[in-house]
């Protein structure tokens, strides 16, 4: 294959043979789905994070605070 | 071996990770299922790890509130997925206190966003009757995957305690995108035996036998035996329809293996079915006998075949070349097999005749002498004698040889088998070899024979024995 491989990459380093019998597109497809998971989650887990802290008590919300966010 | 049911299931279990339709990677079947697994993992790996960091601060985070407000702000604010992240990183009692103060929906939409092994010791000590609420849940939404997940991180009790409130033909889809498919034979044997049948006769009846197939060589000799009973026990109509399914998709060296752990009267049942007698099934069965060494399976299935289906049979082996009938005769040997083969290449023609003569004229004086013992308790003599005519003088020799040490009625069983079908010149060579009792015992036998207008020896043959 000619170029970079976007799906070894994202996944950090030399793929199993296996996964040879993929096209280029067929790679960049998979790839492309993995990342796209990933960036969703990525962005409801911040989210969720910041939501939570106004749903603490009072009293509690200062030293979570401090914890989760430094 | 790989199969493309395997593939599906990693297909399925990889789709549900990234939640897209498993037909966006119709393309993934052309791919290797442990390499597709690896692609899963490291895709979990990249998916969990790069919000590590956050995920350990707000897990310490929760830690300084009280459990109960912890699990409150976690079910109305984290929702689903942070929690599962979350919560391979507290401390397990925390967790599994946290756990107990959640609803059984609530958490089973959890384990959809859960990677097991990230939280293997808060799901490892998970309350039976919690686990059995959770299941319970799942499995009215379908979840399989996200069950199958599971099974190799819970305990026993967790596992009985599910398998109580999953109905029978949900056990099936379970099992077959289970992540550890050792695990599979441990927790059937938690399943009640009386769940066995109706479990093989749901999978028939939604027409999941490929899938069963396929579980079952997952399965120890032992569990395998007892699926194949159930199976068997479920009737001619259930048997056939696994037939049929073997020969479509191409699952007979699973069927086969299935098909040897039957007792001898199911085994009779099933060589019978109208289903397995057609040619293409035949054709089906010898290809993958062929194609995977699986003479041994199938060797004990072919007496109880009809006499057409073993015509069908004879017809294709002649079309074996010299090594696959050499693996043939090996199984042969190895499962003491002689009189099914004796009757095999009675119905091939005399080239393949010759040439299977010639490679059992190939096998050490112990296998052969095997072969003659069990061919005499199986009376194939008549048989055999007709093997016989294209063997090598050699081996014939040797094969006298053995018969006559073992008693002199094997020998005179042999030679009138064969003097019936008219081997006399090859007998007159074979009898001046004989010791003086042996061939005082065929001359007997050959006597009484003649009495009873069953042989015409020649003088010859008469002479040679007298001398």
């Amino acid at each position: 294959m000619s170029g970079p491989d976007p799906l070894a990459e994202l996944l950090g380093g030399e793929l199993p043979p296996g996964l040879d019998a993929l096209s280029p597109e067929q790679r960049q497809h998979l790839a492309a789905a993995i990342e796209g998971a990933r960036a969703r989650q990525s962005r409801e887990l911040a989210a969720a994070a910041e939501a939570s802290l106004g749903f603490l008590p009072k009293l509690l919300r200062r030293a979570v605070r401090k914890v989760v966010f430094g | 071996m790989s199969t493309p049911l395997e593939k599906r299931a990693e297909i399925l279990i990889l789709a549900r990770l990234l939640s897209r339709d498993p037909d966006d990677f119709g393309y993934l079947e052309a791919v290797d299922p442990s390499a597709l697994r690896e692609v899963r993992l490291r895709a979990t790996d990249l998916m969990y790890d790069g919000d590590r960091e956050v995920m350990r601060r707000i897990a310490a985070g929760s830690s300084i509130v009280p459990i109960a407000v912890a699990a409150s702000v976690g079910k109305r604010v984290f929702g689903p997925l942070l929690c599962a992240r979350v919560a391979g990183m507290l401390p397990a009692d925390r967790a599994r206190q946290m756990a107990s103060k959640l609803d059984p929906e609530f958490l089973a939409d959890v384990a959809i966003e859960l990677d097991p092994r990230r939280a293997a010791k808060v799901i490892g000590k998970i309350p039976p009757e919690q686990a059995a609420a959770v299941a319970e849940v799942l499995t009215e939404r379908d979840e399989f995957v996200t069950m199958g997940r599971f099974v190799g991180f819970l305990d026993a009790p967790a596992i009985e305690a599910c398998l109580v409130v999953i109905p029978d033909h949900k056990l099936l889809p379970i099992a077959f995108v289970m992540e550890d498919k050792s695990r599979l034979d441990p927790v059937l044997k938690l399943l009640p035996r009386d769940r066995f049948g109706p479990v093989i006769a749901a999978a028939a009846k939604a027409g999941e036998w490929p899938e069963a197939l396929n579980l079952i060589t997952h399965l120890s000799t032992e569990l395998g035996a007892e699926a194949a009973a159930h199976a068997a026990a479920q009737g001619e109509e259930v048997l056939g329809s696994l037939v049929e399914a073997a020969t479509e998709g191409a699952m007979w060296p699973q069927a086969l293996r299935l098909a040897s752990s039957l007792d001898a009267a199911s085994r009779r049942t099933f060589a019978a079915l109208e289903q397995i007698q057609r040619p293409k099934a035949l054709s089906a069965i010898l290809a993958a006998a062929l194609d995977y060494n699986l003479w041994l399976e199938l060797l004990p299935l072919l007496p109880e075949l009809p006499a057409a289906a073993q015509r069908h049979v004879a017809r294709e082996v002649a079309g074996f070349d010299s090594a696959a009938l050499r693996e043939v005769i090996e199984s042969v040997a190895k499962a003491d097999q002689w009189p099914t083969l004796i009757r095999v290449a009675a119905e091939l023609d005399p080239d393949t005749q010759g040439e299977i003569a010639t490679l059992i004229g190939a096998v050490d004086d112990q296998t052969l002498g095997s072969a003659i013992a069990a061919i005499d308790r199986s009376e194939q003599w008549p048989a055999l004698a007709e093997l016989a005519a294209t063997m090598p003088t050699e081996t014939l020799q040797r094969l006298v040889g053995l018969a006559a040490s073992q008693s002199p009625d094997v020998i005179s069983r042999f030679f009138e088998a064969a003097a019936e079908n008219g081997l006399w010149p090859k007998l007159v060579d074979l009898a001046s070899g004989l010791d003086p009792a042996a061939r005082a015992s065929v001359l007997a036998e050959l006597d009484a024979a003649t009495e009873r207008g069953a042989v015409e020896p020649p003088p010859e043959l008469l002479a040679a024995l007298r001398a």
